[in-house]
């Protein structure tokens, strides 16, 4: 895919950053090492690594047109911002309504049905507590998954996963916390067996 | 034999600690301990089945989903073919 079109005029980047970069170097220097970490992240976003693949293209597009405001501070958390918006771009293209109601959340959603392995933390098998890991992370309400895989498979940080969803550091924090929870209550957790 | 005092002091600081545990884990700059906060829930901890169990636990589940991503990394040919709309964009 290629974005025709001249090339700016004499665009400077990091007004506040010693010395003053072209919109070219600043793209190479800043985020063209992000390039990876942004499909890791919009992987875990849209589930799919075409969509993934896609989200980070628009993100550069967007990125680039916006090089000449950026001040050359935090590049990482400056292109996690744009990815949000470029990922809820994508997602009112195709579902006109959304969310922000976080009561949602305090409400929950109890993953009825879903079986606990009978002791998946005394590791019997490797693949079984996987699997059971797994499925115990597929339950969890989206909002709560999307931010402990940020956080613990991604390894973000708090604050750069606030910038990916757009949210207080707290309330990444607490996502965090309680998806955590809700794992280790479907795993089985051993608290109401230690013996006091 | 412990006082009705000193049952309802070991309970809250159960309490106390095991809503921390997970920042006594993290090493994230936003969930940084006190110092003496991470004393107090290690000295807790250090005689709690309880809170050693949920520690074990979260130190289980952390790594686990640490492992998960060597299953997530993106393919070459992905990498390639962004970092060429990169190149293009500054080459247009």
């Amino acid at each position: 895919m290629r974005y025709p079109g001249r090339k700016p005029r004499a665009r400077r980047v990091g007004a506040d950053v010693t010395p003053a970069l072209s919109v070219d170097q600043a793209f190479a220097e800043f985020v063209e090492p992000e390039i990876e970490l942004m499909l890791r992240v919009a992987y875990t976003l849209t589930g799919s690594w075409p969509d993934a693949e896609d989200l980070v293209q628009d993100s550069l597009v967007r990125a680039y047109k916006a090089l000449d405001r950026f001040d050359g501070r935090y590049p990482r958390a400056w292109l996690l911002t744009i990815l949000r918006h470029a990922h809820l771009n994508s997602l009112r293209r195709r579902r006109p309504e959304t969310t922000g109601d976080d009561g949602y959340l305090e409400r929950g959603r109890p993953a009825f049905g879903v079986p606990v392995a009978p002791d998946p933390w005394e590791r019997v098998s490797e693949g079984v507590f996987e699997e059971t890991l797994a499925a115990a992370v597929a339950s969890l309400d989206p909002r709560f998954r999307t931010a402990l895989l940020l956080v613990d498979v991604d390894q973000l940080s708090y604050a750069e996963v606030a910038d990916v969803l757009g949210v207080p550091i707290g309330t990444v924090m607490s996502r965090v916390s309680r998806a955590r929870d809700r794992v280790r209550k479907h795993l089985g957790s051993g608290e109401g067996r230690a013996k006091r | 034999m412990r006082t009705a005092f000193n049952q309802a002091r070991e309970m809250w600081n159960c309490r106390w600690s095991s809503v921390r545990l997970q920042r006594y884990l993290s090493t994230d700059v936003d969930a940084r301990l006190a110092p003496e906060d991470l004393r107090r829930i290690e000295a807790h901890v250090a005689q709690c089945e309880k809170c050693s169990a949920s520690l074990r636990e979260y130190r289980g589940l952390k790594a686990a989903l640490a492992g998960w991503a060597t299953q997530r990394v993106p393919d070459a040919g992905t990498i390639e073919r962004v970092r060429e709309v990169a190149r293009s964009l500054t080459e247009s």
